[in-house]
């Protein structure tokens, strides 16, 4: 053995932050495996047909399949206008509609946090691939998922992260597929939505808490780094990219995130939009409604197997609703479950500033 | 407490044991892939590490009790699929400064070193070796496998695990002197270096 050098310590510290896997993670990655591992123990039980699934042609895909309405009702929160997929949109014209959305959003509202000042913002969230372990009654081990939950989020938080985060499960969970059902019945029918990883409250109930890890949770960026962004294009863009990754699909998810969910200021909103307009490979896809009837203009960035939708207002520039949907299976690391194809869909109801953490704007 | 290839061996007649060994290596599999790409990629890859260790678990060789360097093996291949998402984020680390939330780690590991300039040097380094010389110097410096262990993941001599940790050490430990005369501070070059000069 050497002994430990100056470029050894130095390699060892390099980018240890990032080494800790959330429970999250590494719960669905355990759920992934159990669920082979049980496929593997009783072979005739869970017969899974992803493959065939997989080489079908998208609209397939997205239309769901016998008994997953799940899949369907959330790839369908967004229903694309009249002909917009029978004409291949202008990456141009994606561009301009965003830097006019800058200009609408330059003009827009900006209140920063004061002290005892509240940033709220009210969301609904598809959880359509939600999986739960549970113990059998034989000792051993069974996962099932369901689908169609759906979470309804309020949140008040103020400069230092602090605050309060109220949630409730709406809807009526379905099971994703019929294995799935056998998977929870072999299991001996164990409350729906308990287990791990996830528990859901129980329908109608109320859940409150703290807000998770506070800002971090919303958008990676402490309130101070948030509101410390650059105005210009060029540097906005830059940051992203080293916040996020070098790559347009991370810069336009991270661009949206913080459309969404963070008190960026007016100008940091047009600036946003700009940075949107500039990345490469985003389509127009006309006027949208989402599940609620909001119309909106949609625009979309599909690369490497997923798509990513996101609708806003042109009146108003604010977000309305963003998706993120597994087109090709195949090409997503760890081979993402054909029949759940929406990875996550967020609504935004609401937000604002506001002066305690029960107010709403 | 039974060994990782007493485990896989049982999960032979009874797939559950296979369980076992992912709560034994999955933080440390994830953590090893998370360093290298973007952490949700990094999370991915780590799931799919385990289902094909599953799925390949008959062709392991149960002479070998630590199953690590056949999980660090599997996970190095699938990272070498995504090496220009790898060097795609070194780059970005190399151009940058360190992120303005999180030095605070690295400054506490190597006070004498500014964190910004030592970790765009060690960006660099890294990023120069091209994607199958990075498996060595990140498998013994993160993972601690002996240089028998790592020739064991990644298929090669023991000989080339050696000249392949033996350049990447130099080229980081070239990088990381040339970042300490343009950007340290003199005066802060003290303690455990100063003694290291002395003996």
């Amino acid at each position: 053995m050497t002994t430990d050098t100056d470029e050894l310590r130095a390699l060892r510290a390099f980018r240890a932050e990032d080494a800790a896997c959330g429970a999250d993670a590494s719960a669905a990655a355990r759920a992934a495996l159990l669920e082979r591992i049980e496929a593997a123990a009783a072979p005739t039980s869970v017969p899974r047909v992803e493959a065939p699934r997989a080489r079908r042609p998208r609209r397939r895909l997205l239309a769901g399949g016998l008994g997953f309405a799940v899949s369907a009702a959330a790839a369908a929160a967004l229903v694309v206008g009249v002909g917009t997929r029978s004409v291949r949109p202008e990456a141009a014209s994606a561009a301009k509609a965003l830097r006019t959305a800058a200009g609408v959003a330059a003009g827009g509202p900006d209140v920063p946090l004061g002290a005892g000042r509240y940033w709220y913002v009210s969301r609904e969230l598809v959880l359509s691939s939600r999986r739960f372990t549970v113990a059998t009654p034989a000792g051993g081990l069974a996962t099932y998922a369901l689908a169609n939950v759906r979470e309804r989020s309020e949140e008040w938080i103020d400069s230092e992260g602090e605050g309060r985060r109220v949630t409730r499960t709406i809807g009526t969970p379905r099971f994703a597929s019929p294995a799935d059902r056998r998977a929870w019945v072999a299991a001996g029918r164990p409350a729906l939505g308990q287990g791990t990883p996830w528990t859901l409250a129980p329908a109608g109930a109320a859940v409150e808490r703290q807000p998770a890890n506070g800002w971090k949770a919303l958008s990676g960026l402490s309130y101070d780094a948030l509101r410390a962004l650059s105005t210009d294009d060029d540097a906005l863009a830059h940051r992203l990219r080293r916040v996020a990754a070098d790559s347009p699909e991370e810069t336009f998810a991270f661009a949206a995130n913080l459309l969404r969910s963070t008190p960026v200021s007016a100008a940091q909103r047009a600036a946003l939009y700009r940075v949107l307009a500039k990345v490469p490979g985003v389509e127009l896809l006309g006027t949208v409604k989402d599940e609620r009837g909001r119309s909106g203009t949609g625009i979309a960035l599909e690369r490497d197997g997923v798509r990513m939708d996101l609708l806003f207002d042109p009146e108003t520039a604010l977000l309305l609703d963003f998706s993120r949907t597994v087109t090709d299976p195949r090409q997503v690391a760890g081979r993402p479950d054909a029949n759940l194809p929406v990875q996550e869909h967020e609504a935004f109801l609401s937000a604002g500033v506001v002066d305690s953490t029960h107010a709403r704007p | 407490l039974r060994s990782d290839a007493e485990l896989i061996a049982d999960s032979l007649t009874d797939p559950r044991h296979f369980a076992a060994l992912f709560d034994r290596h999955h933080a440390a599999i994830a953590g090893f892939l998370r360093r290298r790409v973007e952490p949700a990629l990094g999370d991915e890859l780590a799931a799919e590490t385990f289902l094909q260790a599953f799925a390949a678990r008959e062709r392991y060789d149960v002479a070998h009790a630590d199953a690590r360097p056949w999980l660090y093996g599997i996970a190095a291949n699938l990272m070498r699929r995504h090496h220009r998402a790898e060097e795609r984020r070194l780059r970005a680390y190399a151009r940058a400064a360190t992120r303005t939330d999180d030095e605070g780690a690295f400054e506490a590991i190597d006070a004498r070193l500014d964190a910004a300039a030592a970790q765009r040097a060690l960006a660099t380094a890294l990023a120069s070796l091209g994607p199958g010389e990075r498996d060595v110097p990140l498998l013994y410096a993160w993972v601690e496998l002996s240089y028998e262990q790592i020739a064991e993941a990644l298929g090669i001599p023991v000989g080339t695990v050696r000249s392949r940790l033996h350049r990447a050490r130099r080229v980081v430990r070239e990088l990381l002197g040339r970042c300490g005369e343009e950007e340290r501070d003199p005066i802060v070059v003290v303690g455990p270096m100063a003694r290291e000069e002395q003996r």
